[in-house]
């Protein structure tokens, strides 16, 4: 019997990220990898997508539009003294390359509204195009997180709207009384997630299976599997 | 008056109308070392309009196309064909009376489907620690 033709990808949280934020030649190989398929995602994997990236450019955003910083420069020293963690890393890889293909002077005040502008464009769009390239699912979890949107009417003043959008995306007490991840993994995929960590019992740690092995540990941990 | 400053007077449609020339040129030559004479001109006016208007609909489909050619000067790589497709998006932009929020949506997620990379930049990423160190 032949197998039935693939009708598409669910990507998980870290192939979306590279297919949004890798190099050019790991984006190009991950594409190569899923051609003419549709890409899905369900919300709770766009709600990592935003806490782990969108979050920062907008809060870098703020950082830029403080009125002690005079220069992209200073935003980027401040920022590099303050958050080590990869994702804010990140941040500092990304967002000057958005900066100099402008062809903006880092150390220049004048071309400090220019950034906060750029920044404000492209905030907008990466929230526009992780909705627009990717196919969503059911959202089982009903993550209350995944649902908080980012809207912003006025992009002369986006400020109220980027407000908003950190307010209620870190609002843990309200999105957690929502949220029915617990009935997720503890009721519907129970079964499931045992098979996975009784697979997970029986591999070496190596670099192929850690990530596996992380997940299936945090099973363990935060929800008493194992 | 001078010149330069009646240039950043020109409103945000007169300054995308005159982005369209070199569109037009570059979909007849984008794989030829001509072309590289339209991508700088063209690449000029889209810094001149983010110059004049920092914020505005035509800006943010503008700057979505500029960071797609702008970035590893990805222009080169881009086809005639491609270059055509967007001559007749910002043909039909400059022609409407308005543009709205959702038609700036629109003519962004056309731009993606034409094959425009209107988020090309990217790094390194560090895949062990993206879910470990925040709040579900």
């Amino acid at each position: 019997m032949s197998e039935a033709p693939i009708q598409g990808y669910f990507l998980d949280t870290s192939v979306m990220r590279s297919l949004l934020l890798s190099t050019q030649v790991y984006q190009q190989y991950l594409q190569s990898q899923l051609t003419n398929q549709e890409l899905y995602i369900s919300n709770y994997v766009q709600m990592e997508i935003k806490r782990s990236y969108l979050i920062n450019i907008i809060s870098f955003y703020f950082v830029l539009n403080l009125n002690g910083i005079n220069t992209i420069g200073d935003a980027f020293a401040l920022w590099s003294n303050k958050f080590k963690g990869s994702e804010l890393k990140a941040i500092l890889q990304v967002i000057p390359q958005l900066f100099n293909d402008r062809q903006l002077n880092f150390s220049n005040s004048r071309d400090k509204e220019k950034a906060i502008s750029l920044l404000a464009i492209y905030i907008k769009r990466f929230n526009l195009l992780i909705q627009a390239r990717f196919k969503n699912t059911n959202d089982l979890t009903s993550c209350a997180r995944a649902l908080v949107t980012l809207d912003v009417d006025d992009y002369n003043n986006p400020e109220p709207g980027f407000k908003k959008f950190l307010l209620e995306f870190g609002d843990t007490k309200t999105c957690r009384s929502k949220c029915k991840i617990d009935q997720f993994i503890l009721v519907h995929y129970r079964n499931d997630i045992e098979k996975l960590i009784e697979v997970a019992s029986k591999l070496p740690k190596n670099t192929n299976t850690r990530g596996f092995l992380n997940i299936a540990s945090l099973f363990k941990r935060d929800f008493g599997f194992g | 008056m001078s010149t330069s400053k009646t240039a950043l007077e020109a409103s945000a449609v007169e300054i995308t109308k005159s982005m369209l020339p070199d569109l037009e040129q570059l979909s007849k030559c984008a794989e030829e070392p001509v072309a590289v004479v339209f991508a700088d001109s063209l690449l000029r006016k889209m810094r001149s309009l983010h110059d004049a208007h920092m914020y505005g609909n035509n800006t943010e489909v503008v700057m979505a196309l500029h960071d797609a050619l702008a970035h590893q000067n990805r222009w080169i790589n881009y086809t005639s064909k491609q270059y055509e497709a967007a001559y007749c998006l910002f043909s039909s932009l400059v022609n409407q009376n308005t543009i709205t929020n959702a038609d700036v949506e629109n003519a962004i997620i056309s731009l993606e489907k034409m094959g425009f990379n209107t988020l090309p930049f990217g790094t390194i990423l560090d895949d062990d620690n993206y879910e470990d160190s925040e709040e579900v």
